[in-house]
């Protein structure tokens, strides 16, 4: 513990306030996202407990709230603060997942291309600029239009066959030119199996521009969910994330009904901020080239 | 250098002031919420495509505002002669917008072109024609396969276009641009902002009161509001139910609310082999639905419980019927009489962008569902799919909404409750697939009833028995909310079907 308290990396995370704050805000929302089913008054994801009496509430301190709503509810009756939580979870399960899967495959396909070169190399990366020449966006939401049904699961998946590319180039860099370096010359000298080259002696030493990469991208995840709910291809109609709750709010702003849109809204970009003030130290820190 | 910078903010200033000069040009702005999607008459049979093209063509017959009444248009008088025959005078010394002369050979031109499904999605009514003779330039005499009693209450949206010029055109252009004998001709059609429309001099009902009139498509709710609070245009068709509120507020607007045709309903299955083929569980769902607490929340108060699918000015339409009440206490006894205690998974399909807040309907019913144990499942989706996978029979509950432009229950049935039978073209909307023997046998029976009185009860009769089985449950009739521009002096009557036929506004 002590040890780590004095590394140099512990030094330079302490000197940068915006850094710390930044990972206050995200374990503040990842204890709001795990605790979501204690934390929330209500569990808006339950039908049977959702009653359309209390719908279009406005929040406890204004005229007509009620206390079981401190944010208000929404058109269907469900509690704001309830559903900010539970979509907090939907928010960081789907972030988590999608970095996981896709920097996993990214990361695979990329070293292989690198280090074997030729056809192989070139279809990957050509199968990659094929997808990268679409806007993410547009290509999860083509999938999603696809899929029979809607859910989590679909969501990851349609947004890890559009995320994988970015890991896939940057690794492809990383490893071309650590495979020239003399260690790897040498253990391909003394007679180590390709297998071994590329996740003992390459990989440890490719990943740290990954980790940047990954740290801004759980941010860009979050948003893509909240993208795609909002265009109503995302989460289930009756499990609400971040973007869905906007949209849903969306359509009573004219109708002076502010906190369905503001109250997710702020929760979300909060969220952002937090992972990309984070993700700066660790892009500073990890990358001294830049 | 100089000379650049000067530019940009002149570029800027002429590109700013184009929208100004096209808007200064139009005398009447009318938001809609549906696009045109072809300005081929027959492709679409919405009404909101139809709403568009009453104002370039005409048919044999027109329905005025507000009721619907039938009275003449391209023809001056009909009659059924029997059974199976129908005949009309023509009007004559009417012309089309390209200057040729409207004729029987046109009359009959598009009632052949309307049985092409390549330009026609009326096959319906297309197909039920047996043969058209034209015993000379002002006589159409049509002759039906069978007996189809509301053959010319459908005459006001089979719009006749000019045969000597639509035979040669290029489908493009035939989708496009229409000739016909309307009110109005085609100016310019923006796709995704403005359909131009200009007044057609030569009317036969007399010129138009407005010479310049656009037609804005606004699909998205709130900014058809704030098109209406920035004054940018003068009459909405479809305001927003949620912001009605607010809509009346405003000072320079009137609101007008009145009831709709249309009914919006659950659709069910009796198919074998599901849980639905049980009467007590049609009716449990039935029961848990709570109806008035959806009007009221879910539709903002703007619409009527309804206890039936066909509304009140239709034939067929009785007012004895009640529909079940909610009783969520007898709903789950009645699932556990039939078996199901613990309920069963159902799936809840529905368009998500075809009904005011149909998707919200959806979910209150799902939470409605839930509330008495079943494990539901909800499936709404754009209306592109849904209606697709409605044609594929995929769905055995699911929300729609209908309302008969023929005023015809017996249409309706046909379309709706009779067991699909792609063959003989019966049953094609009926996507849960209801099927009882005896309603068939009371449909068929009752279209060739030509007695009106007589035909009536039979169709309350089978109105009756749907209700009581359970074949569908009625949800409500939807309002109609339109918003007019108080200043500018304008006398607009909303149609009961929604169509905004801009002749009618003075």
């Amino acid at each position: 513990m002590k040890t780590i308290m004095q590394s140099r990396r512990m030094h330079s995370f302490l000197g940068d306030p915006s850094a710390i704050l930044g990972l206050i805000i995200l374990l503040c929302f990842l204890f709001c996202a795990l605790f979501a089913g204690m934390l929330a008054p209500m569990n808006p994801y339950d039908l049977a407990s959702v009653d359309l009496a209390n719908f279009l509430l406005p929040p406890s301190w204004m005229d007509g709230g009620m206390n079981a709503f401190p944010l208000g509810t929404d058109d269907q009756g469900r509690g704001i603060l309830s559903t900010i939580l539970y979509g907090l979870r939907t928010s960081l399960i789907v972030s988590v997942s999608v970095v996981t899967i896709s920097s996993i495959i990214g990361i695979v396909l990329g070293m292989l291309g690198a280090y074997y070169g030729g056809l192989l190399d070139a279809f990957i990366m050509r199968a990659a600029d094929t997808v990268f020449a679409f806007s993410t966006t547009l290509i999860a939401v083509l999938l999603l239009g696809m899929f029979e049904s809607r859910g989590l699961g679909t969501v990851i998946l349609a947004i890890c066959i559009a995320d994988w590319v970015k890991y896939a180039r940057t690794i492809r860099g990383s490893v071309l030119e650590i495979k020239n370096y003399p260690y790897v010359t040498a253990a391909i000298a003394s007679g180590a199996r390709d297998f071994r080259i590329l996740f003992r002696h390459i990989l440890p030493n490719a990943l740290p521009p990954i980790f940047v990469v990954m740290a801004v991208d759980m941010a860009v995840v979050i948003m893509l969910e909240a993208t795609l709910s909002f265009l109503g291809v995302g989460v289930p109609l009756t499990e609400p994330s971040l973007g869905m709750m906007i949209a849903i709010g969306k359509n009573y702003i004219y109708a002076g009904m502010w906190w369905m849109v503001l109250f997710p809204g702020l929760t979300l970009i909060a969220m952002v901020v937090g992972i990309n003030l984070f993700a700066d130290w660790l892009r500073e820190e990890l990358n001294p080239k830049l | 250098m100089m000379r650049k910078l000067f530019v940009v903010p002149l570029l800027t200033l002429a590109l700013a002031a184009l929208p100004a000069l096209a808007l200064a040009k139009a005398e009447l702005v009318i938001a809609t919420d549906a696009p045109p999607k072809s300005m081929n008459p027959h492709a679409y049979s919405s009404d909101a495509n139809l709403s568009y093209m009453s104002n370039f063509f005409d048919g044999l017959l027109q329905r005025k505002a507000p009721e619907g009444a039938l009275v003449p248009a391209l023809a001056t008088s009909w009659e059924r002669v029997d059974d199976l025959t129908w005949k009309f005078d023509l009007r004559e010394g009417v012309k089309f917008h390209n200057g040729n002369d409207f004729t029987s050979a046109d009359v009959k031109f598009t009632f052949e072109r309307m049985k092409d499904p390549k330009y026609s999605k009326l096959l319906n009514i297309a197909n039920s024609i047996a043969s058209i003779e034209t015993p000379d330039d002002y006589t159409v005499i049509f002759t039906t396969v069978k007996p189809v009693p509301w053959f010319a209450e459908t005459m006001h949206q089979n719009f006749i276009v000019d045969a000597e010029s639509s035979a040669d055109r290029d489908d493009g252009d035939y989708n496009t641009m229409p000739i016909g004998t309307g009110a109005y001709k085609l100016d310019e059609w923006v796709k995704g902002s403005y359909v131009r429309l200009i007044a057609n001099p030569d009317y036969w009902e007399g010129a138009p009161t407005y010479q310049v009139v656009d037609m804005r498509p606004i699909t998205e709710e709130s900014t058809r509001f704030a098109a209406l609070a920035g004054k940018q245009v003068d009459i909405v068709n479809g305001v927003p139910v949620n912001l009605y509120e607010r809509v009346k507020a405003m000072d320079h607007v009137e609101v007008i609310s009145q009831p709709a045709r249309r009914a919006i309903y659950m659709d069910i299955s009796n198919m074998a082999d599901t849980p639905f083929a049980d009467l007590r569980v049609r009716q449990a769902i039935a029961m848990a639905i709570n109806e008035e607490e959806i009007i009221e929340k879910v539709m903002s108060g703007q619409a009527t419980l309804a206890h039936q699918i066909p509304d009140p000015p239709t034939i067929g339409y009785d007012a004895s019927i009640k529909r079940l009440d909610y009783d969520p206490e007898k709903a789950k006894q009645l699932l556990a009489e039939a078996g199901y205690p613990d309920g069963f998974p159902i799936t809840i399909a529905g368009p998500n962008d075809r009904y005011v807040n149909d998707e919200k309907i959806c979910e209150a019913v799902a939470k409605y569902l839930a509330k008495i144990g079943l494990d539901v499942t909800l499936d709404v989706k754009p209306k592109s799919i849904f209606f697709d996978e409605l044609a594929d029979k995929k769905h055995r509950f699911y929300l729609i909404g209908w309302f008969d432009g023929s005023f015809d229950f017996g249409r309706s049935a046909e379309k709706l409750l009779h067991t699909p039978d792609d063959a003989k073209g019966m049953g094609v909307y009926n996507g849960a697939v209801f099927s009882d023997a005896g309603i068939d046998e009371a449909i068929i029976a009752s279209s060739s009833i030509i007695d009106r009185a007589e035909r009536e009860a039979a169709l309350q009769a089978i109105n009756r028995q749907s209700v009581a089985d359970v074949a569908w449950i009625p949800l409500h009739y939807q309002q109609d909310l339109f918003a007019v521009v108080k200043d500018k002096d304008i006398t607009f009557m909303p149609r009961s079907d929604r169509w905004v036929v801009v002749k009618e506004i003075k």
